[in-house]
């Protein structure tokens, strides 16, 4: 049983987050799709019948009906989708209710092309619990290769199990990676070749990546990978490997927040999430 | 302002015109009635400045550049001056020359070639060898004219382009008190601001003036054997005075803007004369330490306060970097003007890096050139122009050239690039104080431009007449210490008005993305709702 959430603001990225919902669907089958929508307001009174007093029906309907002809684009079938509205005033509502709903993921569409700001996606990842999927217009997402950023912690462990099972034939294929930085106290102290440390750093870290995935199933089709970060950020690097090896999406875990005024969610998955990287990126919380 | 008076020949603001032409009046009538005595008045006043008020100046300067720095690279560095789809009038090159222009002028004339001597000749700290002193020498010379004089000229030119080109307040120094005094700026406070920030332009512009006719004099003495006198010095003021007010009445297109891009081609052509007549090599070489030895010591150079020297050495502070440091803030409002009409576009850490370090570097290579080569002879002994540079400062650029080939077209050159400077300096500086007096207004007439151009010549004319260096060096230190608070609350309101940019445009975003969503709503509402008043239709 997979339950998804998918966040839909009424804009062109609706469909082509629909779209891509319906190829994620051929490897890995949705049984349940929330169709989420936060109605947002300028002058907003809290009274959504007064701020459309002409209307025929309630607004509600009306976006009820829109929102599931939109979610049918994905090809799932009606039963299967639920429309949530959510009201403005504030989002604690939106993200509570998904916190402690069964959704399993949800889906976010960061807006490269339509020029959003972002704001919504960057305040959503850092206030639900949930897997978050992050994808873009140009996205697609069948998903053949997927890599997982390893930094040895729990949550990179909760990252691998979780993307395991969006393994479900022999063609895919997933990638354990893990990329360091060699401290940079080594550099005025060691002399000789930094190269040879490096490859001896590499070398130490593929040891411990292959014990990290070692209990984890089908362990021995995970392919690991060891990269040094170099003059870039870490998650520049990953974006980068990730782009140059054809992945379809990387995942990343991060620690789920207990708090919800804390407002951040690491460095690494900020940079990933970055408006201007147009892979999509599961984030595990 | 209502109180602005319709004239073919004056639109002034009559509360910062007429105090500031009172005090200005009454300057030049005591001095001259008075007379000589003047001379010790302005010395003593000088030394109680410099002594008591000395640590202040070093501190607040310090205080301007670290907080320039802090506003490039922090979170407010990514504002836009002139709002955030502002484009930059000038392309990048553009801005860098108009950067070079600013930091070129009478003062890095002057002092190219007599600042790095004297500090050689007569070093603050004795370093014991003649290279040590020399190395202190390019060093202290390059504090005095490099990013703190660009931090103060930054603050201020960053503050009134924002408030000018974001706000859209007039471009006048008060303005920029915009956050703390609301609309009180246009009232009484205001008023008092301007009327602080024109005396110290016209003072400090009137210091620069002074030391180029002083110079213009050494050279015309040097050329035509002419007298080097104040009465020289006084007649060349009205002449040159003269012709700036033809510049002025030609306006800024026929006038100022034509001389001064040949005055930068001069500039250009005098320097790279000098690169290759002196010691070349000796001059790129040193020109790369002199950095070095910059970098390594910004800290010490620039927090030194002569606290633990021998009585015998003390007051060499006074005399140099208090004096420049007050002169740089005294007409701070002069360069800041006119850095912040070329910088609208550009953001606040492009305009931050731009201002310190693009127009540094072109000074440090002046100074390198000019004063490097001046040590270069003195060192080697190939010259011996060391006596004639600290018995008389003003002629220290001839007898430079002097060692040299082609002196007499190379100093004739330099008189005319001195000259040139006083006309421009002199017409662009009437230009600011007109806007200043005139409430923000740029295109005042005339008259009154012509009326500031002959003030600054007259108050230049009059501080020569009563007590030469020293008075001019006093008017900036004296001007310089009450605008020098005036720019300590400018940080804390520029720093309060970018705060506030930063926050508004954050809630633009936020409202942008919500329009669009209504908009959006609207469509589907229009798609599948029936509206009530449509179906009564």
């Amino acid at each position: 049983m997979t339950r998804a959430l998918v966040f839909l603001d009424l804009s062109e990225m609706d469909l082509t987050l629909m779209r891509q919902i319906a190829q994620l669907n051929k490897t890995f089958e949705i049984d349940k799709l929330y169709v989420a929508h936060y109605i947002e307001l300028q002058e907003f009174t809290g009274d959504l019948k007064a701020h459309f007093p002409n209307l025929d029906r309630p607004i509600e309907d009306i976006l009820n009906e829109e929102l599931t002809e939109r979610a049918q684009e994905a090809g799932l079938k009606t039963e299967k989708i639920e429309v949530v509205l959510f009201q403005d005033g504030s989002k604690d509502n939106m993200t509570d209710w998904i916190n402690q709903s069964d959704v399993d993921f949800c889906i976010l569409g960061k807006k490269i092309v339509y020029r959003g700001t972002g704001i919504f996606s960057g305040r959503m990842a850092r206030l639900l619990h949930k897997p978050i999927l992050f994808t873009t217009e140009t996205s697609r997402l069948e998903i053949e290769h997927l890599i997982v950023a390893i930094d040895f912690s729990p949550f990179s462990k909760k990252a691998l199990e979780f993307a395991l099972p969006l393994l479900t034939n022999n063609e895919q294929k997933l990638t354990a990676y893990h990329v360091f930085r060699l401290p940079g106290a080594y550099f005025p102290f060691v002399g000789g070749n930094t190269r040879n440390l490096e490859d001896e750093q590499a070398e130490d870290k593929l040891k411990r990546l292959r014990k990290f995935v070692a209990d984890t199933k089908k362990a021995d089709d995970i392919e690991l990978v060891v990269e040094h970060a170099g003059e870039n950020t870490l998650g520049k690097t990953i974006y980068d490997y990730a782009r140059s090896h054809f992945t379809d999406l990387i995942v990343v875990g991060v620690k789920g927040n207990t708090d919800k005024d804390e407002l951040l969610i690491g460095s690494v998955a900020e940079q990933l999430i970055a408006v201007d990287k147009d892979l999509p990126v599961l984030l595990v919380k | 302002m209502s109180e602005k008076k319709k004239n073919k020949y004056f639109d002034i603001h009559k509360p910062v015109f007429w105090p500031a032409s009172f005090l200005i009046v009454s300057f030049i009538t005591i001095t001259l009635v008075i007379g000589e005595p003047m001379e010790t008045v302005f010395a003593n006043v000088q030394e109680f400045i410099s002594d008591y008020g000395g640590w202040f100046f070093v501190l607040v300067t310090n205080l301007f550049l670290v907080f320039c720095i802090y506003l490039g690279f922090s979170k407010l560095g990514g504002i836009r001056l002139g709002g955030k789809n502002a484009q930059p009038e000038f392309s990048t090159a553009a801005w860098f020359a108009m950067l070079f222009s600013a930091g070129m002028g009478i003062g890095i004339i002057f002092w190219g070639v007599a600042e790095p001597m004297n500090h050689y000749l007569n070093p603050p700290v004795e370093m014991g060898t003649d290279k040590g002193n020399a190395m202190q020498a390019m060093g202290y010379s390059f504090l005095h004219w490099g990013l703190h004089a660009w931090g103060i000229y930054a603050l201020v030119g960053l503050a009134l382009c924002f408030f000018a080109f974001n706000r859209k307040l007039p471009l006048t120094i008060r303005s920029v008190f915009y956050p703390l005094l609301g609309e009180r700026i246009h009232g009484w406070i205001g008023d008092v601001i301007d009327v602080i920030a024109v005396l110290a332009t016209l003072f400090g512009l009137a210091t620069s003036l002074g030391l180029g006719v002083q110079q213009v004099s050494s050279g015309l003495n040097y050329l035509f054997e002419l007298p080097d006198n104040v009465t020289t010095q006084v007649l060349l003021i009205a002449a040159i005075t003269a012709v700036a007010t033809v510049s002025v009445v030609l306006g800024i297109d026929k006038g100022v803007k034509k001389l001064s891009e040949l005055n930068i081609r001069i500039a250009a052509v005098f320097l790279l004369f000098v690169l290759v007549v002196g010691p070349t090599l000796f001059i790129f070489e040193s020109y790369i330490q002199n950095l070095g030895y910059y970098v390594q010591n910004f800290f010490k150079l620039s927090f030194w306060t002569e606290s633990y020297t021998a009585d015998s050495k003390a007051g060499w502070q006074n005399g140099w970097t208090v004096f420049y440091w007050a002169w740089w803030i005294s007409w701070s409002p002069f360069v800041g003007m006119f850095i912040a009409r070329v910088s609208k576009g550009r953001t606040v850490r492009e305009f931050i890096t731009g201002v310190l370090l693009v127009p540094s570097l072109l000074t440090f290579l002046w100074m390198t050139t000019f004063g490097g080569s001046g040590i270069f002879l003195e060192m080697s002994g190939m010259a011996d122009i060391g006596e004639d540079i600290t018995s008389n400062v003003s002629t220290s650029l001839f007898v430079l050239l002097d060692a040299f080939p082609l002196s007499g077209i190379a100093s004739a050159i330099g008189v005319v690039l001195v000259i040139n400077f006083f006309v421009t300096s002199s017409d662009s500086g009437s230009l600011v104080i007109d806007s200043i007096t005139a409430g923000g207004k740029l295109d005042a007439p005339v008259g009154q431009r012509i009326f500031w151009a002959v003030t600054e010549g007259a108050v230049a004319a009059v501080l020569l007449v009563g007590g030469g260096l020293t008075a001019l060096q006093t008017a900036a230190i004296t001007t310089g210490l009450p605008f020098a608070f005036v720019l300590i609350v400018m940080m804390y309101s520029l720093y309060k008005g970018l705060n506030r940019e930063y926050a508004m445009t954050k809630a633009e975003d936020t409202k942008a993305d919500l329009s669009a969503y209504e908009s959006r709503l609207k469509d589907v509402i229009a798609k599948r709702g029936k509206s009530i008043d449509k179906t009564e239709k």
